[in-house]
Formats: C-alpha cells, sequence, structure tokens
C-alpha cells in the first residue's frame, strides 16, 4: 500500500506526510493500546470516545474558568478517565454484566454528562503550554508521537512482562481456569477498564491540545477506530491472544489510507467504503493464515 | 468517478496483501525505507518544478500577508478590480469545506468547481465525513498542504480545528482563504470571504418581514439553533429583541430546535396546539424551516415560515409556496467569490483582509431572480 500510495502521489513519501500520518494516527492508537487489553479478555470498551471527550472539557473547563494551575487539571481529567474506566469495570467483574451492554450504558451516559457539563458549549483557545505539551514539536517531530511511543512502550511491557498481563490473557483464553488458579478476576478486570479508561483521557488531552479546543461532542465513533486498529492488528475478538505491535501497524494503516486517498483526491465518503473493506479483507486473510 | 472507484480498489486490495503478513509485519517496513530513495528522487523532480512555480505563489501570499485591515464587498471588487479574472496560468486549488454532507456546503462546493470550471482551473474538494468531525477534517487539511496547491480554501468546522494545517501552510507560504465560518486566530495570515461575519442582522430582517406582512398583534415564535452556537445565539438576539422592540408582534415562545428538523416538527406541532393563532414562526436554518412547514401544512393553517441558509430544498420549498422565505447567504456564490478570490491574488491582484459577499432576504418575491429555471 505505501507503494502504491507513494507511486500515485509523489507527495506520500515526504517526512512531512509521513510525519503528518504518525500523528493523525497517535490518538487512535493510544486508545486502542487501552483496548487490546480489554478485547484480550474477550471484553469490548465502547465508552472510549464519550471518556474523551468528558475528561477534555473537565479539563479544559477547570484550567480556563477556574484557573486551576495546567498539571492538576491534567491530573484530574486522568483521574475522571481512571474512575469512569473503574466504574464499567465494576459492573463487569463484581456485577457480572456483559461488558458490551456495561459500556454501552456508560458511552451513552457519559457523552451526557460532557453535554451536561458544558451545557453543549465548546470550550475554544486553550493555554498554550497545555497545546505544547501535548500537540507541540520537538524539532521537527510531533510530541504526540512521543506520547504515542512511551504509551506503545509501557503497554508492551505491562502485557508481556507483567502478572498484570499474564491474567489479562489467562481470563481472556479461559475465566473459569484462570478464577481456579488462584487469580483475582474481579481485581484485574477492573484494572483493566481503569487502563482503557486512562488511555482514553490520554487520548482525550492529545485531542483538546490538537484541535485547541475541548468539544463535548468529540470523539464519536472513537470506539471503532479503536476496534478497527486492534483487529487489524490481529488480535482475537473472542480473547486469549493479543498482538500489540499489529495494534500500532494496523492504526498507522488506518491513517495512511485515508492520508493516501485524500492525496489522490479520493473524498472522505470513499474513503469510508475503502476502510471498511481493508478490516473485512483483513480478518478473513488473518483467519486463513491461522487455520 | 470511474477513476476514484479504481483507485479505492486498488488501494484496498494491496492494503489486505499488506495485511496478510501482518505477523512479519517488518516486512512492510522494511520495503517502505528500501523505497524512500526513490521517493527522494521524484521529490528532487518536484523541488524543481516548485522553484520555478514558487515566485508567483509567494507573490501571492506576500498579498495576503499585507492586506489592510479593511472590508470591501465583492461587488465594489469586481468594480476595481475587473469582474473577469485572467488566468495566466494553470492553477491548483484546494478547498477544504466542512463536510460534504451539509446542503450548505454542497452549495459552497458547486460553487467553486463552477467557478474553477470557467476560470480553466483545477480545484480539489473535500471535507469531513459529517460536520462535527474535526480531527478528520485537520487530517484531510494537512494532507492536502503536503500536495503543493497554489491556494487553499478553508472552511474549518471549530474556530480553531484546522490551526495545526494552517501553521503548517504559512510556513509553505501557501495563500489561504477562509470561505464563511471563521478561523478564529486572527494573526494568521487569510483572506476571509464571508457572507455576514454578525448574524443578528438576519433575526432582524425576518421580524421585519413579519410586522410588515402580518397583521398588528401577530404571534410570532422562533425556534432556535444548537444551544451555545454562536450563529443560533445571535439570530435569536436579532429576531426576539427586534420582535419587542417595536412592539407590533407578540413574541409567544423561542425554543431549541437544534438544527434539526424532526426537532423542529415536533415543536411545531406543539406550538400550534398550544397557540392556534401563531401567525408567524422563524427558524435559525432551513432544515428545521422544512420540518416546520411539513408540520404546519398537517395542521391547515395559514402560517409564515421562515429558516435560514437558502438550500436547494428550501429554494424549491418557496417556489412551491409552502415555505415564505428564507435569509439566504447564497452559498454557491460564496463558492464562487471564493476561488476568484484565489486567483485574484495568483494574478497579482491585491485584496482587502474581508470580501463580504450578499445576504438577503430569499421570498417568492426574488426567488427566480437568483435560480431562474
Amino acid at each position: 500500500m505505501v507503494i502504491l500510495f507513494s507511486l500515485l502521489s509523489q507527495y506520500f513519501l515526504t517526512i512531512n506526510n509521513i510525519l503528518s500520518i504518525v500523528q493523525q494516527s497517535a490518538i487512535n492508537l493510544v486508545i486502542a493500546l487501552g483496548m487490546s487489553f480489554v478485547i484480550s479478555t474477550g471484553g469490548i470498551d465502547l465508552s472510549v470516545g464519550a471518556i474523551v471527550a468528558l475528561t477534555s472539557v473537565i479539563m479544559a473547563n477547570l484550567i480556563n474558568n477556574y484557573g486551576i494551575p495546567i498539571l492538576a487539571g491534567i491530573l484530574i481529567a486522568f483521574l475522571v478517565g481512571l474512575i469512569a474506566g473503574a466504574v464499567n469495570g465494576f459492573f463487569v467483574g463484581v456485577v457480572g454484566l456483559q461488558p458490551f451492554i456495561v459500556t454501552l450504558a456508560s458511552v451513552t451516559y457519559l457523552r451526557g454528562l460532557a453535554l451536561v457539563y458544558t451545557s453543549g458549549r465548546p470550550i475554544y483557545g486553550l493555554s498554550d503550554n497545555f497545546t505544547k505539551l501535548f500537540a507541540g514539536y520537538i524539532g521537527i517531530v510531533p510530541v504526540m508521537v512521543i506520547w504515542a511511543l512511551a504509551a506503545t512502550v509501557v503497554c508492551i511491557f505491562l502485557m508481556r512482562k507483567t502478572r498484570f498481563g499474564e491474567y489479562t490473557l489467562a481470563i481472556g483464553g479461559n475465566e473459569e481456569a484462570s478464577r481456579l488458579c488462584g487469580i483475582n478476576v474481579i481485581k484485574i478486570k477492573i484494572y483493566i477498564y481503569m487502563l482503557s479508561g486512562f488511555m482514553s483521557a490520554l487520548g482525550g488531552m492529545m485531542l483538546a491540545a490538537r484541535l485547541d479546543a475541548a468539544e463535548p461532542a468529540s470523539g464519536s465513533s472513537y470506539e471503532l477506530d479503536a476496534i478497527a486498529a486492534v483487529v487489524l492488528g490481529g488480535t482475537s475478538m473472542s480473547g486469549g491472544k493479543v498482538n500489540m505491535i499489529g495494534c500500532v501497524v494496523g492504526a498507522l494503516i488506518l491513517s495512511m489510507l485515508a492520508n493516501g486517498l485524500t492525496l489522490l483526491n479520493i473524498q472522505t465518503y470513499y474513503q469510508q467504503v475503502a476502510t471498511g473493506l481493508v478490516i473485512l479483507l483483513a480478518v478473513i486473510l488473518d483467519k486463513r493464515r491461522t487455520q | 468517478m470511474k477513476k476514484k472507484i479504481m483507485g479505492m480498489m486498488l488501494a484496498v486490495s494491496l492494503a489486505a496483501v499488506c495485511m496478510a503478513g501482518c505477523s512479519s509485519t517488518s516486512a512492510n517496513v522494511q520495503t517502505a525505507s528500501s523505497d524512500s530513495e526513490d521517493a527522494e528522487a521524484v521529490e528532487e523532480d518536484a523541488q524543481e518544478d516548485a522553484d520555478a512555480d514558487e515566485n508567483y505563489r509567494s507573490a501571492a501570499f506576500e498579498l495576503v500577508v499585507n492586506a489592510k485591515n479593511e472590508e470591501k464587498t465583492v461587488e465594489t471588487l469586481d468594480e476595481e478590480l475587473g469582474d473577469v479574472v485572467a488566468v495566466s496560468r494553470d492553477y491548483k486549488i484546494g478547498c477544504v469545506v466542512k463536510s460534504l454532507e451539509g446542503s450548505h456546503w454542497q452549495e459552497v462546493a458547486r460553487g467553486y468547481e463552477e467557478m474553477a470550471e470557467e476560470l480553466g482551473i483545477e480545484v480539489d474538494i473535500q471535507g469531513g465525513v459529517t460536520e462535527d468531525d474535526m480531527t478528520g477534517q485537520l487530517a484531510i487539511a494537512e494532507a492536502m498542504i503536503e500536495k503543493e496547491y497554489d491556494a487553499l480554501i478553508l472552511s474549518p468546522i471549530t474556530e480553531s480545528n484546522l490551526d495545526p494545517a494552517i501553521e503548517k501552510a504559512i510556513t509553505k507560504e501557501i495563500p489561504i482563504i477562509n470561505v464563511d465560518f471563521e478561523i478564529i486566530n486572527t494573526e494568521y495570515p487569510y483572506i476571509h470571504v464571508v457572507g455576514m461575519e454578525d448574524f443578528t442582522p438576519e433575526g432582524q430582517w425576518v421580524a421585519e418581514y413579519f410586522a410588515e406582512h402580518l397583521p398588528e398583534g401577530s404571534q410570532v415564535a422562533h425556534i432556535e439553533g444548537l444551544g451555545g452556537a454562536v450563529a443560533a445565539n445571535q439570530r435569536r438576539d436579532g429576531f426576539v429583541g427586534t420582535v419587542e422592540e417595536m412592539g407590533v408582534l407578540e413574541m409567544v415562545s423561542s425554543q431549541p430546535g437544534n438544527w434539526d428538523r424532526e426537532t423542529a416538527y415536533n415543536l411545531t406541532a406543539n406550538l400550534i396546539t398550544q397557540y392556534p393563532e401563531l401567525k408567524g414562526i422563524y427558524c435559525a436554518n432551513d432544515g428545521m424551516a422544512l420540518g416546520c412547514v411539513e408540520a404546519v401544512e398537517n395542521s391547515g393553517k395559514d402560517i409564515m415560515v421562515f429558516g435560514t441558509d437558502g438550500i436547494p430544498e428550501a429554494v424549491s420549498s418557496i417556489k412551491e409556496g409552502k415555505m415564505t422565505g428564507t435569509v439566504s447567504a447564497f452559498g454557491y456564490y460564496m463558492g464562487r467569490e471564493g476561488i476568484k478570490a484565489a486567483v485574484r491574488l495568483l494574478e497579482g491582484q491585491e485584496l482587502p483582509q474581508k470580501a463580504i459577499t450578499e445576504v438577503s432576504i430569499l421570498t417568492e418575491d426574488n426567488v427566480y431572480d437568483y435560480y431562474p429555471e
């Protein structure tokens, strides 16, 4: 695909364009990393986009209208992300409801809260220091890329080198067996949804900084983009199997596709059709290969 | 169309092939890097071409930077600079609209296309998936900047969502035309082509129209846009304020319809039940006005309905005698003027910082002047 786009458009493989592709995939990647953990337990988190919106408007409102220091505002936003995730985890783990239904409810009430909190009004014009922290540049490298890279390293470490990662996959593989082996399934599940909430909050900070605005309506359909990246990467929706590097590649491919098609002057509607077909084909091919 | 579909299919199949080797992803990355040498060669060629062309684009960019902070109507500009712009090169202009989903933006895009065709230049038009696809629109704008257009015509979804792209365009010295909704950061150099910056007069005009055409003491109502939207607030203030100031009409209700046709339909139905003597309704956009017209028709009452925007559906509704009128910003003409402004700059003509296009009330009386067929 890289070759095709670079042949069809001389602008595709310029350093600037590559950097902007990586930058455009950064938010989705961060959210998709958290989603990878959730999906590898056989769960799903539909509330990520709403958490993005809620955390960004809370952060922006506290900093802009209440004069709270930037770092404190960011910390509170992460806290909100963790709490929203913990609530999801509570209903999934302790109450034992299906993740799809729990997060379907939370995507609705969290989005509602974001709208109530702002009366539907976007908050424009964030502090320069904040936007530099999440969407500035170091040399020509966008800071967002560095954040995404850091998040990737941390998540891969968590998944591969820690008990937490091991237990996550164990639960996804066979929940009952994991419980019998003495894994505290409930605790791990709560942690996993908290991680997803935390990553969404990070995505929220990055989005607000990038747009220099916090909008209660932002982040809609981010859950689908994140799931697409995870699935493209070869992680199984039924859990027990994860491919973190694949998730990175998946996020990059989604951005690359949108970018390349824009350079070829193909409109967004066709782009959506193309993206859908790519996901479908990738999953079919993945299934064939693993059989 | 065919070309687009072909391109898309190719991309899809290749992407799928890439993903087939997903477990061996490193292979993809390697092809990419070995390929970059070729790309550099291509880039150098492009660079040479660009050098030859750079002068007029930079000159146009300078004109934008040095544009006087004043506003002129497009009619004045036509008089001063000539109605027809002579085109001396094959320009390529990139346009980013809010979204091609909205009727208003389809009209603007049609204006871009037709003007470009008349002038014999090339345009690419792109937009977000929906009118709140802020990051999608930004990604599109960023990709378009890499394409070295001679000028960019931008209409951001929010007042700041395209800022990162605009900053890149400025470092590349690409002249920017901002059509309709304004970029908030006025330190950026751009020429603003817009119908009206303040929407209060739109509401005021409708109030005055109602006062003129309805018996004294008639009840009127307003259906607002999305709570908090600037345009919605200003139209409400203009309409409600003027009605109350004039004192000849009775303002009975003003509620948010959230730019939504169905919401407006339901609100209207309730209004008619609650105020059987209602004589006039002003809606903050045409979509809501069309919903409102439906509800009025179902009730069998004779109520004047005004919308805002002048979308094609509203124009036909006015011609059919259903909708009374609309406050039209003439997206089509705005689009034409956007292209014209870009070409003027590239041809070295000086422009003021703001070029104002026409906004006026469109009713049965004048609809055929603007839309003859």
